[in-house]
């Protein structure tokens, strides 16, 4: 251990002497492990923002849609499926369950709002019924949510994002005003907590209206059915319960019946790919700092030729020049590896405050990991200079200038 | 017995197919204390003679043998650890670290001998020696030609070797800075240190108590030189100064 720490001072004393080139052999590696870093933080960001928003829904919700996800033609054809539901299916499923969960459907579409010719495009429209807000994680800090009688009435009444004031009312307060969606007049009844922006994407476009306020064919068909139960931990019984009364009910398996934690799943395991192909792209670049390294460490090796003849003459074996050359070339790539950490971190948390919505998430062993590899790198690319130095004849190498 | 035995030294190197003699049949007593100079025209085998020697290269042939043991087939970590403990060297080049401090170039022998106690203390103690013990922390582009290499004669003399090699100490130097690295050397003599020393002056050889001429490959003459001459050489190089 001794004879290490004290190559490791040989080391730094060698690599402050010449510390610009030392600077720029380790800015291969700083770029390399910050973009690691960065990158993989910000896939596991990514990650924590949808998995977030995924539990805002709450954990205790069962989805189910259209199409068979698992064995259909995958969500394209779950998207144009052959089973359509009714908003009665949500009642049939809510009769069999009961008291352990509250069935709630909606037929989410995209379309546009309008006020005095001024058009918001791409607005989320969720017709619902008056059920909803028992299940709703989106609250109304201004107005109501429409009632059982507006459902009943099917009254044109809508309860609006904070998007709509601010596009379509010049910030004023919406609620007793009128907006148009789909050629149709609805009036303001209610407006929902501000929610931001999630990945670029405006969060509060979203407006709920009544389920069969709508005349098209499309609108009277839920897009989704929500199950929320009352305890967690019915949430498999439940799920196993609505597919066999939607089975009775549609005769075949073409829906889908997906629990927060398959979706969730279902998440990780794409982001996660994500992430690593992030990863593997930045590790590359790691890579050809560690080409860099070894250009770097046999160049200083010819440079140094006489003083490892000098060495050896005073009594350095093969194995001590080695050493001295591979403890060089690792003390390199980890400060270089420490310093792209740091630099990640600092681009990470840029990253964070320019991107409020995506908190880029740097854990322990990213970090460890990130090190690890650069010291690995210094390892690999270090070792051929250094047995090219520790070979070098003693004679040849002192007569060298 | 005698401190080092040659017997029948014999270096061939190999040169696009022609082999070419560097030393053959070298025969050498050498006692302890006795201070040597090599000297022959270049291309005479004299500096492979004293790399093989100092354990920094291998015969072809024959036989180094020191106290008695036979040092000439030993591997490479084996010369290196013998370097290390018995064998100081002293280069022409002076051959110290670039921005690196007096001290510790002096100390750099220490790295690879086992005895690593007071470092610092031996090091002081070997370039106060040398007359340098105002000039620790210099560096070795601060220093002159003659103390740069007082300073590599300390490094040599630091794990307290048993034979000093000198090439060409005094070869890079002014006359002034030569007579005061060959005053050490005279010293390090009368002190019973073994040296071993190759050059090309007739002055400096004159300092040893022994001259190998050499020629070719083979010691083409070996005379001890009067002690009293050895002396005297000195005091008149001194008086001329």
């Amino acid at each position: 251990m001794i004879p290490l720490i004290s190559s490791f001072k040989v080391a730094l004393k060698a690599l402050t002497a010449n510390k610009m080139r030392s600077f720029l052999t380790m800015l291969g590696i700083i770029i390399g492990v910050s973009s690691v870093i960065t990158l993989v933080s910000i896939g596991e960001g990514l990650k924590n923002t949808v998995v977030g928003q995924l539990n805002a829904f709450g954990t205790d919700q069962i989805y189910i849609i259209p199409g068979d996800l698992e064995n259909g033609p995958g969500l394209a054809g779950a998207a144009f499926g052959a089973v359509s539901f009714n908003f009665s299916d949500a009642d049939l499923i809510q009769a069999q369950l009961q008291d352990q969960a509250d069935v709630v459907a909606i037929n989410e579409s995209f379309t546009s709002a309008e006020v005095g010719g001024e058009e918001l495009k791409a607005v989320d429209i969720i017709s619902t019924t008056a059920k909803y807000s028992l299940i709703a994680s989106d609250d109304v800090v201004n107005g109501i949510f429409f009632s059982q009688s507006h459902e009943n009435s099917k009254s044109n009444v809508i309860v609006v994002g904070q998007t709509f004031r601010e596009k379509l009312f010049n910030g004023q307060d919406p609620i007793g005003k009128q907006v148009k969606i789909n050629g149709e007049k609805f009036t303001v009844i209610g407006e929902l907590e501000k929610k931001g922006a999630t990945l670029g994407v405006d969060q509060d476009t979203r407006a709920y209206v009544p389920a069969g306020t709508f005349s098209s064919d499309q609108a009277k068909h839920p897009t989704t059915i929500i199950v929320k139960a009352k305890r967690n931990e019915d949430i498999p019984a439940i799920a196993d319960q609505v597919k066999r009364i939607l089975r009775q009910a549609y005769s075949a398996d073409d829906f889908s019946v997906m629990t927060q934690e398959e979706t969730q799943d279902l998440v990780n395991t794409i982001l996660g790919a994500v992430s690593s192909a992030l990863a593997g792209i930045a590790a590359i670049s790691l890579l050809v700092g560690g080409i860099g390294i070894s250009n770097i460490m046999l160049v200083s090796i010819t440079e140094r030729t006489s003083e490892i003849g000098l060495r050896k003459a005073l009594g350095a074996r093969p194995k001590d020049i080695l050493t001295q050359f591979l403890v060089e070339a690792v003390t390199l790539t980890v400060i270089g590896g420490l310093i792209g950490v740091g630099l990640g971190y600092l681009a990470g948390f840029a990253i964070g405050w320019a991107l409020p919505s995506l908190q880029p998430s740097i854990s322990v062993p990213t970090i460890i990991l990130a090190a690890g590899f650069s010291a690995i790198v210094g390892v690999l690319f270090g070792v051929i200079p250094a047995v090219r130095a520790s070979k070098l004849d003693p004679i040849e190498a002192l007569r060298y200038e | 017995m005698a401190f080092i035995e040659v017997n029948k030294l014999e270096k061939r190197y190999g040169l696009d197919g022609v082999s070419v003699w560097a030393l053959r049949d070298i025969n050498l007593i050498i006692e302890r204390g006795e201070f040597i100079a090599i000297i022959g025209p270049s291309g005479s085998g004299k500096s492979t003679l004293m790399h093989i020697l100092g354990l920094l290269d291998t015969p072809t042939k024959g036989t180094v043998k020191i106290d008695g043991k036979s040092v000439s087939r030993l591997q490479e970590d084996e010369r290196a650890a013998l370097r290390s403990d018995w064998v100081g060297f002293i280069f022409q080049q002076f051959n110290l670290l670039p921005r690196t401090s007096a001290l510790d170039n002096v100390k750099l022998p220490i790295q690879y001998h086992f005895n690593k106690d007071n470092a610092d203390s031996r090091a002081r103690k070997a370039l106060e020696r040398v007359g340098l013990g105002d000039r620790l922390d210099h560096f070795s582009n601060q220093l002159s030609g003659g103390q740069q290499q007082r300073v590599a004669i300390a490094r040599a003399l630091i794990n307290d070797p048993q034979i000093i090699f000198a090439d060409e100490p005094t070869g890079n130097l002014d006359t002034t800075s030569g007579i005061e690295i060959m005053k050490i050397l005279d010293e390090l003599a009368a002190e019973g240190k073994t040296v071993i020393m190759v050059t090309h002056e007739q002055e400096v050889a004159a300092h040893a108590s022994r001259v190998l001429m050499m020629r070719d490959g083979i010691v083409v003459a070996d005379e001890q030189t009067p002690g009293s001459r050895r002396a005297k050489s000195a005091k008149e190089i001194l008086k001329n100064k």
